[in-house]
């Protein structure tokens, strides 16, 4: 036997401690999973309908004039909003989402993409990265989702938007479908592009110039607030599913230590009634 | 018999109403509006007020809200965004 039962003994016990350190995340991580699933679950649906109607207002009204909408001169330069966790121990999340940016990265002149992160993963990742410029970066909100935070880094965007900084905004989130399914995406976020669609001649109450200037803000906050809710639930999910599979391993493990022991410990015991039984022989011979 | 069409209500967090009316008068930004079926396809803003529903079974609902808000009307159907919860 290679190991001796204190050395198996200790094992167990590190195992054991491990085990309970990933069960009691995967229990945190599904409570904050729970909540956050019931907010997207209750705003998704209200965002569709904003999305609807200022699609339809969009396609319906000619020669909107709204900084939001209009084309800027392309000279390429992108702002990327990176959505990444705060803490690890989630699984491929992080790396699913630096995947698809890089290959997103590689599509564009680096030099002219400009960062803002959220989430510490981010900007580990890319503090090292070289010719990309960092805009601004928040950590800390560790997947807890906030007004204020979520206010705030809008505000940035659209203020280096508006002023001309950049002429399109992208987003990188990862989309929430299901607690098992996740997609990471790349998503263009402004200058808004309404799809073609029907055509409705709408009765305007005030007049339109004042509902689009209303309506128009109030479908990029929702926008924005509803990519972050979605990638701080599939964050939640990740982790959740992680840990499962840790706590789940850390199980298999046990069991498979708790037999190596008992069968070291048997082992010994014959060795030694091996001894007495043969040293007894000896004697009476 | 009057006719009927559907009106949705929905505020950030939850569906506030969902239903066919026969009527609706809701507080846009410029005074009360009264919408019946067949109405011309129309997006206004809302003020702060109440919402009144003439529901197909006959009895009236009101809704109390607060804040700001959009109504779009489009082919029988009324979607109010309210943005914020109810007063």
């Amino acid at each position: 036997m290679g190991q001796s039962i204190r050395q198996i003994k200790n094992r167990i016990k590190s195992v054991e401690n491990t085990e309970k350190v990933t069960s009691a995340m995967q229990m945190v991580s599904s409570s904050k999973l729970n909540r956050m699933d019931m907010l997207l679950v209750a705003v998704r649906p209200y965002f569709l309908k904003v999305e609807s109607l200022t699609n339809n207002l969009l396609t319906s009204v000619e020669q909107i004039e709204s900084p939001f909408i209009a084309s800027h001169q392309a000279s390429g330069k992108i702002l990327l909003c990176l959505i990444t966790s705060d803490s690890g121990l989630c699984g491929v999340y992080n790396n699913n989402i630096f995947r698809v940016v890089d290959e997103f990265l590689r599509s564009r002149d680096k030099s002219k993409v400009k960062l803002v992160l959220v989430g510490k993963k981010g900007f580990n990742y890319f503090k090292k990265h070289e010719g990309v410029e960092i805009y601004n970066s928040y950590i800390g909100l560790n997947g807890k989702y906030s007004e204020s935070s979520a206010k705030e880094i809008l505000k940035l965007i659209i203020d280096k938007y508006l002023s001309g900084a950049v002429d399109e905004v992208y987003v990188a989130y990862t989309h929430f479908q299901s607690a098992l399914v996740h997609k990471p995406i790349v998503e263009k976020f402004l200058n808004l592009d309404p799809q073609k669609g029907k055509v409705y001649d709408y009765i305007f109450d005030p007049d339109r110039a004042q509902i689009l200037d209303e309506l128009i803000p109030r479908y990029v906050w929702m926008k924005f607030r509803l990519m972050l809710l979605e990638a701080f639930t599939a964050e939640h999910a990740s982790r959740t599913v992680a840990m499962k599979m840790a706590t789940e391993n850390a199980r298999d493990m046990l069991q498979s230590l708790t037999l190596l022991r008992n069968k070291v410990r048997q082992a010994k015991i014959t060795e030694e009634m091996l001894d007495i039984i043969s040293s007894a022989e000896a004697l009476k011979g | 018999m009057d006719k009927s069409f559907s009106v949705n209500i929905v505020a950030p967090e939850r569906t506030l109403y969902k239903g066919k009316v026969f009527s609706m008068i809701a507080p846009a930004a410029t005074g009360y509006l009264g919408v019946l079926a067949n109405h011309a396809p129309m997006v206004t803003t809302l003020g702060s007020g109440t919402i009144t529903l003439r529901e197909e079974s006959g009895s009236t609902k009101t809704i109390d809200f607060k804040g700001k808000g959009f109504l779009e009307v489009l082919n029988n159907e009324v979607t109010l965004l309210l943005e914020t919860g109810v007063a």
